[in-house]
């Protein structure tokens, strides 16, 4: 209940495990681009019926299947209308946080594989982007690939909006006194 | 050979079972995890929608005269029907 009411109290700014003080610096999704394309793509698949119907409108008026027909409609837009939603839930719970004191990436993979990693910005080695395609050059999105000390993992975020900037603001911050920003993006 | 009300029902069943199921997860992964706003704002969205087709699909469903469609799906089949034969 708690947590349902957190509506009326949580912003962008403020997340669940925070620490007194830790100021939020970035908070990154994926680009939006990339979910609207799915949409436009769930939204062509819920058109598919309504097509067929129009092909076959013959069958379903000479032998009177209206109403059996507007039912799998209906059942249809149940189903994409979950599949749309199941979409954006994977798509919201995909966040990566940057603190003045830490990074926090929280991925989602399908309803039950849930990662949530942390790394505090003093363990920082290496940033890097990557830029691949026409549309992520257009629409400016890319990767953030973030190499830590060690052996540990990488931390990637995945197909974020100006990655440039985001890879200036964590330099900025993890290493103040050598760093100065060279792009102004 | 099975009663098409049955079959027709059992189905129902199945769907209503399978839908509700998947609209708790989503909310409840929705308002459980999501971090700000939007997550919230997306599921309550998601579950009125959800409430509402529902409502939506029961009626049609109610609508539906299983007795007469049995007939309906037999005339189909008796009429050999060539649906590659289709007119735009």
């Amino acid at each position: 209940m708690s947590t349902l009411l957190s509506l009326f109290n949580e912003t962008r700014y403020t997340f669940q495990g925070q620490e007194p003080g830790e100021r939020v610096l970035l908070f990154l999704r994926r680009h939006p681009i990339t979910i609207i394309l799915r949409m436009i793509g769930l939204l062509a698949a819920y058109f598919i019926p309504i097509i067929l119907s129009l092909l076959f409108a013959d069958y379903i008026l000479n032998y009177d299947l209206v109403v059996l027909y507007l039912f799998i409609l209906s059942v249809w837009t149940l189903f994409v209308w979950v599949i749309i939603f199941y979409s954006l839930t994977m798509y919201t719970l995909d966040v990566w946080i940057v603190t003045d004191t830490r990074i926090i990436d929280s991925t989602q993979h399908g309803f039950f594989n849930r990662t949530v990693a942390e790394l505090h910005l003093s363990r920082i080695q290496d940033i890097y982007i990557k830029i691949g395609g026409p549309l992520a050059n257009i629409v400016n999105f890319g990767d953030l690939i973030i190499q830590t000390a060690g052996t540990e993992e990488r931390f990637v975020f995945k197909s974020i909006p100006k990655p440039i900037a985001a890879k200036d603001t964590i330099m900025e911050i993890a290493f103040p006194d050598s760093h100065k920003p060279k792009t102004g993006l | 050979m099975l009663d098409i009300n049955f079959i027709l029902l059992a189905i129902a069943a199945l769907l209503i079972i399978v839908y509700w199921i998947s609209v708790f997860i989503i909310f409840y992964h929705l308002v459980r995890f999501g971090v700000g706003r939007q997550p919230k704002i997306f599921s309550a969205v998601f579950v009125l929608g959800s409430f509402i087709l529902f409502f939506i699909s029961i009626v049609l469903f109610s609508n539906i005269n299983t007795g007469q469609l049995n007939i309906q799906l037999q005339n189909i089949i008796n009429s050999n029907p060539n649906f590659f034969n289709i007119s735009i």
